[in-house]
């Protein structure tokens, strides 16, 4: 269950519109740095007119045939600002119901994921270290990875009740596998070249593991560390939908159940937001810990 | 440091890959291995560094025997571009190979800068291995052997993977690091000119299976130079007999 | 230090002049000893990681065991592997449960193929304008971001509770991954091909047929298997949530009805199905892209 392509698919993307961008190789030594980042943020605004379309297109149809279900863009966006904002530099301009919903949904979030992470990362290494570890429990992690763990919820409750710990459980019973997986793969799959190198240097184990090990099998780690963030804020959403008091999903549900669709509408794009800023700091994180990678062309599609 | 190989064989099951081999390598010692592919060079020198286990025999250093890595002993290894740590700096790389050591920091890192500058990489030490030549890396990977001020420096196949200007560079370079570090050194090499140029002794190896056939004293002048050593009559009869012996050890063992 | 004084053998100097086998590398030696030894690696290659497969899962169930035994989690919670095992039977001869598995089974396929099929098509269209891909690209991933469980109150809103409104939501979270697969894969082809294909005056359709899909397909196939498991979670999820029919609705009944054991043997059973289907799907690719690769 990986969506290592999904991530390679980007930079794959990114790297053949430079290369077949003429301003690439007509561009000066000297000014190769600003000049790569003025073409970046270029062709990012030039890759930004689909969406805008599409933006404008759901405008004109919402207004044409107008329903209840579908408000127009402008009109969301009116409510977004009136939800979500107030005048306040004091609370950043975060309005009441921001601080009631987002920080209530986001520690749920980064609770379940960062236990996730580090369970994740720790089975997945002892795995990928040992293969008769390997073997003895890759049927048991392949089961709880396929369940599908939305399925959890109803025994989740029954085990926890509507409480925090049933919705961080959820979070990270659903994402910590998938990490597992992913970590088990990329340390079984560490280049012995390396290991060799470390070997013949007689590095403390410690040292082994977090200067070698884990940096090698990082390119693994971080695709599973992706795709488990999106796995985990499904989770999350459903717990908030199906048994809570608090969070965005929640808020959703509320908003759905007493006819309040244009708030329901703003709730989405602030949780479209808040997916997309998650998505970009993995990025972000991912392009600092792997530059590595790309520059010695390691990097496989 | 005396290496003392005794009896050394390694076998994959029934397949033999090399026969037991004995040799002595006195303290400051350069041997050169030289031997056509599958001859079981690389599999000698893995386990002179404790690398590999051997099916018989023993390596001895000075008196101790070898059963894993031992201290005081550094390898090269053939392909710097996956020995190297490309997530680390060329001084983070250098620092790796003294961990072991447990050095106070001022004393590691003025050891890695004088070994950065003795393999004319002065000033390099904050760049990552990917950002510099293949030539370059390789001094690193020459460099990050000798942080750990080994007394003994085994290499395998150190220069297969750089053009040729750069390998008499590089030769040239590993000649001097043995006067200035007083290391002893045991080079594993395809190339019979190499063998030569760079040895006080070269070690023939001969294929299927793997073993010694012959070992020659290397009596050349030093110190050696690329155009003067390699211009000496006596450089070509030594090449000549390493070149025949390699290509054709059939007709050399029935003499 | 001298050679040997005999003429090695014919198989030596055959070995000498191989340039191919490097150092240190066994070599196949023929033998019946070494064949009766290769066919037992064989079996026990294949035998040894079933067995640790069974022992490891018997440890977890024995572990489950000794934490109900010990009365740390209430029977309410946890029951013992015991009890989920009495009441698996009970659970697999539930009628009500075979219906919801049906349901939620041909939910997913249809969700799956529909959006599949969609995205397979704009993929390809997309992917073949090399102006589009990026802007494509862009705008379906942050169309994609609301996670897709969050939609399930407004699938209620549009669909009612019938498989329609979790078919829809399933395409929604499937598509856009189908659809950035292949508009990668079909930006991906090798451009020396497609230049060889225009020397030979191929028309479009054949550049397409025969070049441009197949050489998407690997990435299609695996954009479609990672699809699979998240549509399945969906799908699941909307029957929580107010589905009138499924698999989910079976395990909240039970779950309601205070038979714990039966909701775990009801999970058990979704778990079977889906690690099944995981398993398929990933031979099903594996089959794909070999065949694409000998192509």
């Amino acid at each position: 269950m990986t969506k290592a392509t999904g991530t390679a698919s980007t930079t794959a993307a990114a790297t053949t519109a430079s290369a077949t961008d003429p301003a690439a190789a007509t561009s000066a030594v000297g000014h190769r740095r600003t000049g790569a980042r003025t073409r970046r943020a270029l062709s990012a605004v030039g890759s930004l007119w689909l969406l805008a379309a599409l933006l404008v297109a759901w405008e004109i149809v919402a207004r044409l045939s107008p329903s209840v279900f579908f408000p127009p863009f402008s009109v969301v966006l009116g409510q977004f600002g009136q939800d979500w904002f107030a005048a306040r530099p004091q609370t950043l301009f975060a309005s009441d119901r921001f601080l009631e919903s987002v920080p209530v949904s986001l520690s749920r979030l980064a609770r379940g994921w960062l236990l996730a992470a580090v369970l994740g990362v720790a089975i997945g290494v002892v795995l990928g270290r040992s293969r008769v570890a390997r073997h003895l429990y890759s049927p048991v992690i392949r089961f709880w990875m396929s369940v599908p763990n939305a399925a959890l919820l109803p025994i989740a409750l029954q085990f926890f009740g509507i409480t925090e710990a049933m919705n961080i459980f959820l979070i990270t019973f659903g994402s910590m596998w998938l990490i597992a997986v992913n970590t088990a793969d990329g340390v079984a799959g560490v280049d012995p070249s390396w290991l060799r190198a470390a070997r013949s240097m007689r590095l403390p184990r410690p040292v082994l593991y977090l200067r070698v090990i884990l940096p090698a099998a990082a390119p693994h780690i971080l695709a599973g560390l992706r795709i488990s963030l999106g796995f985990g804020l499904i989770l999350m959403i459903v717990a908030e939908l199906y048994a809570t008091t608090a969070g965005l999903g929640h808020d959703v549900a509320l908003y759905q159940q007493t006819f309040r669709y244009r708030e329901m509408w703003s709730a989405f794009l602030l949780i479209a937001l808040i997916g997309i800023a998650l998505n970009a700091a993995v990025d972000l994180l991912e392009r600092r810990l792997l530059r590595w990678q790309r520059r010695t062309g390691l990097a496989s599609l | 440091m005396d290496i003392t190989v005794d009896g050394l064989a390694k076998r994959y099951g029934e397949h033999l890959a090399l026969e037991p081999v004995s040799i002595k390598i006195g303290q400051g010692e350069f041997v050169t291995i030289v031997g056509p592919s599958g001859c079981g060079k690389s599999t000698l020198l893995m386990m002179m560094a404790g690398l590999l286990a051997p099916s018989e025999g023993v390596v001895r250093l000075d008196d101790t025997p070898v059963d894993g890595p031992p201290q005081g002993v550094s390898v090269v290894f053939q392909d710097y571009g996956r020995s190297l740590f490309p997530w680390l700096t060329v001084r983070r790389n250098l620092a790796m190979a003294a961990v072991a050591q447990k050095l106070p920091r001022p004393v590691l890192e003025a050891r890695i800068e004088r070994v950065l500058a003795s393999v004319g990489l002065a000033g390099q030490g904050a760049k990552h291995p990917w950002q510099l030549s293949g030539g370059m890396q390789q001094r690193v990977a020459i460099a990050r052997a000798l942080v750990a001020e080994p007394r003994v420096l085994l290499m395998d196949e150190p220069f297969a993977a750089v053009d040729a200007q750069t390998r008499a560079d590089l030769e040239d370079l590993v000649l001097r690091l043995r006067d200035e570090y007083g290391v002893t050194i045991a080079l594993v090499t395809h190339d019979i000119d190499e063998s030569v140029y760079l040895a006080d002794r070269v070690l023939v190896l001969a294929a299927g299976p793997g073993r010694l056939i012959r070992d020659i004293a290397v009596d050349l002048p030093t110190p050696r130079g690329q155009l003067t050593t390699k211009r000496l009559p006596r450089f070509a009869d030594l090449r000549a007999e390493v070149f025949s012996l390699v290509m054709r050890p059939e007709l050399q063992e029935v003499r | 230090m001298s050679g040997r004084l005999v003429a090695p053998a014919a198989s030596a100097r055959r070995a000498a002049g191989h340039p191919l086998v490097p150092d240190g590398v066994a070599r196949p030696v023929r033998g019946l000893r070494t064949a009766v030894g290769a066919a037992w690696a064989r079996h026990r290659a294949t035998i040894a990681p079933v067995l640790l497969g069974i022992v490891g899962t018997g440890t977890v169930i024995a572990g489950w065991a000794m934490i109900t035994a010990t009365g740390l989690v209430s029977e309410r919670s946890l029951p013992s592997p015991t009890a989920v095992a009495t009441s698996l039977p009970l659970v697999l001869a539930d009628p009500d449960l075979h219906a919801g598995l049906a349901d939620t089974l041909l939910t997913w396929l249809g969700a799956l193929a529909l959006a599949s099929a969609v995205a397979i098509v704009l993929g390809v269209l997309i992917g073949t304008v090399p102006w589009l891909a990026r802007p494509a690209m862009v705008a379906v991933n942050a169309l994609r971001s609301i996670p897709s469980t969050a939609l399930i109150p407004l699938a209620i809103l549009l669909f009612g509770l019938g498989p329609a409104m979790k078919g829809a939501v399933a395409v929604y979270a499937v598509a856009p991954i189908v659809l950035i697969n292949t508009i990668y894969g079909v930006a991906g082809t090798e451009p020396m091909r497609i230049d060889a294909a225009r020397s030979m005056h191929w028309p479009w359709w054949r550049r397409w047929a025969w070049l441009v899909l197949p050489s998407a397909t690997p990435a299609i196939v695996t954009g479609i298997r990672v699809a699979s498991g998240i549509a399945l979670v969906v799908v699941v999820s909307a029957e929580l949530l107010g589905g009138r029919s499924g698999a989910g609705l079976i395990l909240v009944q039970y779950q309601q009805a205070l038979r714990i054991d039966m909701a775990y043997a009801c999970i058990t059973v979704i778990g079977v199905v889906g690690m099944a289907l995981y398993g398929l799907l990933t031979l099903a690719e594996r089959r794909t892209i070999a065949r694409i690769h000998l192509v």
